[in-house]
């Protein structure tokens, strides 16, 4: 077999075990008791590996924050000079099977929802969702942040965890790429529009709470933390599309983008055949609409593990089936539906359940493709939030943000000398 | 005069490239398609010769 002939192979294998993983919600664990890498002080962060010294604004927010949170310093300052001596250890999230939107900041006191695909034998992990606006992954990390974070790690995973259990009981786990599957025909991209995944999410999940006879006042907060976070259902959506991903990857040939993720820093990029190995290039400061009060040059260059649901075929590959994103994101529908369109210039296929009405119930482009994405010039597009870039400010936008040529054309020539081209 | 016996009939346009052409046409009630296009990219030769073999 020529060896066009057995990347087309290894390539069609790789997109059809991504569209055919499945991806169950089945429990939600403390992340130090479920990743054995937390037996010494770690903290897991988005994107390509990077040290204290080249780390961005909002991801040390983050980390003087999850350092405030374990317990590590009893203030910002001890928290940053611990960090900086290298006290506390630095690891990306994506080479311990999780991700995490933003800063992506987990620490071992943290929940982490476990998705399960059982058909391929992966599982995926995630954090939960804060919210918007002044939230640990954006970087802040005053009283109310831990405090949230806090509760979070206690009622809410609680009241999680019980409605979960009562998911697995009665159907195995609670369906995520069902969910996205119709959010995707409701209007949801499924990265930075999730009104139709959280709430179909919600849905599932009163059901099970009042199922796991919580108390009613828990689940009344539970329930009115979650409907007041449109983007709860993000972090879901990211773990199923870290699962799919993992089906497809480390296919010996395979071309297919793995994963695409940002540390604030840089971005980087894996290849189904080049295993966990990074290539990175410089990451790119989001243009969008910024919320009142926050200027262009506040803006941080771009940050996070959610490049995943674009990797995996929805987020802004499928933003056709989104017009209402563009009030968050900026931009025009039309602009929306030529980004999908320009999108299937650089994947291998057109997914068999992920559908956009609005183009006749198509596929969406799915599949990245190393060779085409360095043939053609056009960079993936990635629908993502602005971080202001100093510590402890937050969010101050949405946006749209493309990955850098560079990082591909590196890999293709690492590709070339892996395989003796 | 060529020119205007071209526009004596329906005006149907094919746009390549840039697509505001078309829309500015469509927007008229012009009948045109547009045809996605760009120039090439221009790539390192070593990358040019991988892709060769590769795609």
């Amino acid at each position: 077999m020529s060896l066009r002939e057995e990347i087309e192979k290894a390539n069609q294998m790789a997109v059809e075990r991504m569209m055919e993983a499945s991806a169950l919600w089945v429990d939600v664990v403390e992340a130090g008791r479920k990743l054995a890498v937390f037996s010494q002080p770690t903290i897991l962060h988005a994107g390509p590996p990077v040290e204290w010294e080249s780390a961005s604004g909002p991801l040390r927010g983050a980390l003087i924050g999850a350092t405030l949170l374990e317990g590590w310093a009893d203030d910002p300052q001890s928290a940053e000079r611990k960090l900086a001596k290298g006290e506390i250890r630095l690891l990306p999230t994506h080479e311990v099977g999780v991700v995490a939107p933003m800063a992506g900041a987990v620490s071992p006191s943290m929940p982490l929802v476990v998705i399960r695909d059982p058909k391929y034998g992966n599982e995926a992990y995630s954090n939960l969702n804060e919210g918007i606006g002044k939230v640990l992954r954006y970087g802040a990390y005053d009283e109310t942040v831990l405090k949230r974070l806090k509760w979070m790690g206690s009622e809410l995973s609680s009241a999680f965890k019980a409605a979960v259990d009562q998911a697995v009981k009665e159907r195995g786990g609670m369906d995520v790429k069902l969910i996205l599957t119709q959010a995707l025909n409701m209007g949801d991209e499924g990265h930075n529009r999730h009104v139709a995944g959280t709430s179909l999410f919600l849905n599932e999940l009163v059901r099970y709470m009042i199922m796991s006879d919580l108390p009613k006042e828990v689940t009344l907060r539970v329930v009115d933390f979650v409907k007041g976070n449109n983007f709860t259902f993000l972090n879901f959506a990211m773990a199923a599309g870290k699962v799919m991903t993992l089906a497809a990857h480390n296919i010996k040939y395979s071309t297919v983008i793995t994963v695409m993720s940002r540390n604030g820093t840089e971005a980087g990029i894996w290849v189904s055949g080049l295993g966990k190995t990074w290539f990175t290039a410089q990451a790119k400061i989001p243009q969008g609409v910024l919320f009142p009060g926050f200027r262009p040059e506040d803006a941080n260059p771009d940050i996070g593990d959610s490049a995943i649901t674009e990797t995996s075929g929805f987020g802004g590959f499928a933003m056709a089936a989104a017009p209402s994103i563009v009030s968050w994101v900026g931009g025009s529908v039309q602009f929306a539906v030529e980004n999908t369109e320009r999108m299937y210039q650089i994947t291998l296929a057109k997914h068999r359940y992920f559908k956009i009405p609005y183009l006749s119930f198509q596929g969406t482009p799915t599949g990245l493709d190393l060779r085409k994405v360095v043939k053609t010039g056009i960079e993936p597009t990635i629908n993502t939030g602005i971080a202001h870039k100093q510590p402890g400010v937050g969010q101050i936008g949405a946006g749209v943000v493309s990955m850098s040529i560079e990082m591909f054309k590196r890999a293709l020539r690492h590709y070339a000398q892996e395989y003796g081209i | 005069m060529s020119g205007m016996y071209a526009l004596r009939g329906e005006l149907k346009v094919i746009n390549v490239g840039s697509s505001h052409f078309h829309d500015q046409l469509r927007r008229q009630g012009v009948r045109s398609i547009q045809v996605n296009w760009r120039p090439p990219v221009e790539l390192e030769d070593d990358l040019q010769d991988i892709l060769k073999e590769v795609l």
